[in-house]
């Protein structure tokens, strides 16, 4: 599949591929040769435009291919597992049903659940207001985050706790240049809000 | 709107010389954007000789070039920490600056650039995503700008000029690199900096290709084929050098001809749009920064004849 992101990148894929690993998510080079062939074959002018980035991931699953979702009245539990790339897109419909079981099993769910945590998370993509907007001195230059967008990655209950995670609650250094121009001033910015923060 | 007679984009060597040829030739009008906090582009961060003002290679360091620059260009009005977002469609530039968005419009428009290395996921490199895996340009400002030391046993991957720029930085670290790595025979640079490499005692592999990195957290291993036989090489870091590419934000939408990932130039620097040109490593090959000075100063010619 190839479809366009909010961020106004293309994006090609994904794959499926059976692996018994657990913790490590690792690129197989003939697939991302395969892909961007067919990303090329689909929009031959993708020919001369360089890859931005690659990434893969492990997705659980279980010997079967349907979902497992199960209440255990012994062990007050309810098992919700083996979903596999549909989750996004069943995961109200599997709320219900796990609130519907709970109910069924265990009794009345309570009316009002206990306050959520919540992290805010900054908006990222260019249809809304975003910080450079204002005048926010930009640190990553191909994806135009600010020093206050890094600095926001650290705050709240669930801070970003390293690198990568800055990257992903920011996309700084993950742009066309990869960190070539950025990824120590971002390094350097991150250890100071780190300073500042604490 | 603000309206200028040049807009300089890029403060690196060919922009600052260009903007320096241009004011002494006369010119009053002249504004430089540059993105980072000061002037001087890639020099800054190559700590070691090997520059020169006026011709491909000299005795000087690349911060001394870049400090050089900037006290002959002090008099003029640069911009730092004020970035190009991008041209509007009717050829005005949008520019970020500390005030937010603003609109510049000029007589003449300047695109110096710059280039960069090509990444890791351009190159298709599979394996897994670890610390210690980076470009050259990233490595010179983590070793000349924050003092850090990111690996200790790295493979250096390509043989252009700049891996060998690599090699010296490895150097000034007191890191020895296991090995350097290329897909043809030692190419761009010329064959004795291989020689070179081996006096420094880095192994020159040739006709190898680079398959994935490989461990858990910080690179453990490199897997690598050569004449059709795979192999694994042990090393803490990946230098992953050369294979420039045109800093293409501001044109590679279609607003300017392009092909072979650079602008189309004419012989005097101009674009497809008529008030455009391009000068420096923003046309693709990449030059030493004496010879994308020259380059400025040949274009202050063509626009002050």
């Amino acid at each position: 599949m190839l479809f366009p992101t909010i961020f106004g990148n293309l994006a090609i894929g994904p794959t499926a591929e059976e692996t018994d690993e657990r913790e490590n998510a690792s690129n197989d080079t003939a697939s991302l040769d395969k892909l961007k062939a067919t990303a090329i074959d689909m929009l031959p002018a993708l020919k001369t435009v360089d890859v931005t980035a690659i990434y893969a991931g492990l997705r659980p699953a279980t010997e079967q291919s349907d979902y497992i979702i199960k209440a255990h009245d012994d062990d007050n539990w309810i098992t919700v597992a083996g979903i596999r790339s549909t989750g996004l897109t069943s995961s109200l419909g599997i709320a219900q049903h796990v609130a519907k079981l709970y109910a069924k099993h265990f009794g009345k769910l309570p009316k009002k659940p206990p306050a959520a945590l919540w992290t805010p998370v900054a908006n990222l993509a260019e249809h809304a207001i975003r910080p450079y907007m204002k005048g926010g001195e930009i640190i990553c230059h191909c994806e135009w985050v600010t020093r206050s967008e890094i600095e926001t990655a650290i705050q709240g209950p669930l801070p970003a706790g390293d690198l990568g995670g800055l990257k992903r609650r920011t996309r700084a250094t993950m742009g066309r240049c990869q960190g070539f121009y950025c990824a120590a001033h971002v390094s350097a910015a991150f250890e100071k809000a780190k300073h500042g923060a604490s | 709107m603000e309206h200028h007679d040049i807009v300089i984009i890029g403060g690196g060597p060919a922009g600052l010389s260009t903007a320096l040829a241009l004011s002494q030739a006369g010119v009053k009008d002249i504004v430089v954007l540059e993105r980072e906090a000061e002037t001087g582009g890639i020099p800054r961060h190559c700590g070691h000789m090997g520059f020169a003002p006026y011709k491909n290679f000299g005795l000087m360091t690349g911060p001394n070039l870049a400090r050089q620059l900037q006290d002959q260009t002090k008099h003029l009005d640069i911009r730092t920490a004020t970035t190009a977002l991008g041209f509007t469609l009717h050829g005005t530039l949008r520019v970020h600056s500390a005030n937010g968005i603003i609109e510049i419009s000029a007589n003449k428009i300047i695109l110096a650039t710059g280039t960069r290395e090509s990444s890791r996921a351009a190159r298709l490199v599979g394996g897994n995503k670890l610390k210690g895996i980076m470009n050259t340009g990233e490595l010179q400002q983590r070793v000349y700008l924050n003092g850090e030391r990111p690996f200790k046993r790295p493979v250096i991957i390509g043989s252009e000029w700049v891996s060998y720029s690599t090699l010296l930085t490895c150097r000034h670290l007191q890191v020895k690199p296991v090995m350097m790595l290329t897909e043809t025979s030692v190419n761009a640079a010329p064959s004795y900096f291989a020689y070179g490499a081996r006096l420094l005692g880095t192994k020159v592999l040739q006709h190898a290709k680079l398959i994935a990195i490989h461990g858990k957290t910080t690179v453990e291993a490199i897997e690598i084929e050569q004449s059709g036989r795979i192999g694994m090489v042990d090393c803490d870091g990946v230098i992953l050098t050369g294979r420039f590419r045109s800093e293409d934000a501001l044109y590679s939408n279609g607003y300017l001809e392009h092909e072979d990932h650079a602008p189309k130039v004419t012989d005097s620097f101009k674009t497809s749009r008529p008030n455009i040109y391009a000068v420096g490593n923003v046309l693709g090959h990449l030059e030493t920064a004496g010879r994308c000075m020259a380059q400025g100063r040949d274009l202050a010619k063509v626009l002050t004849p």
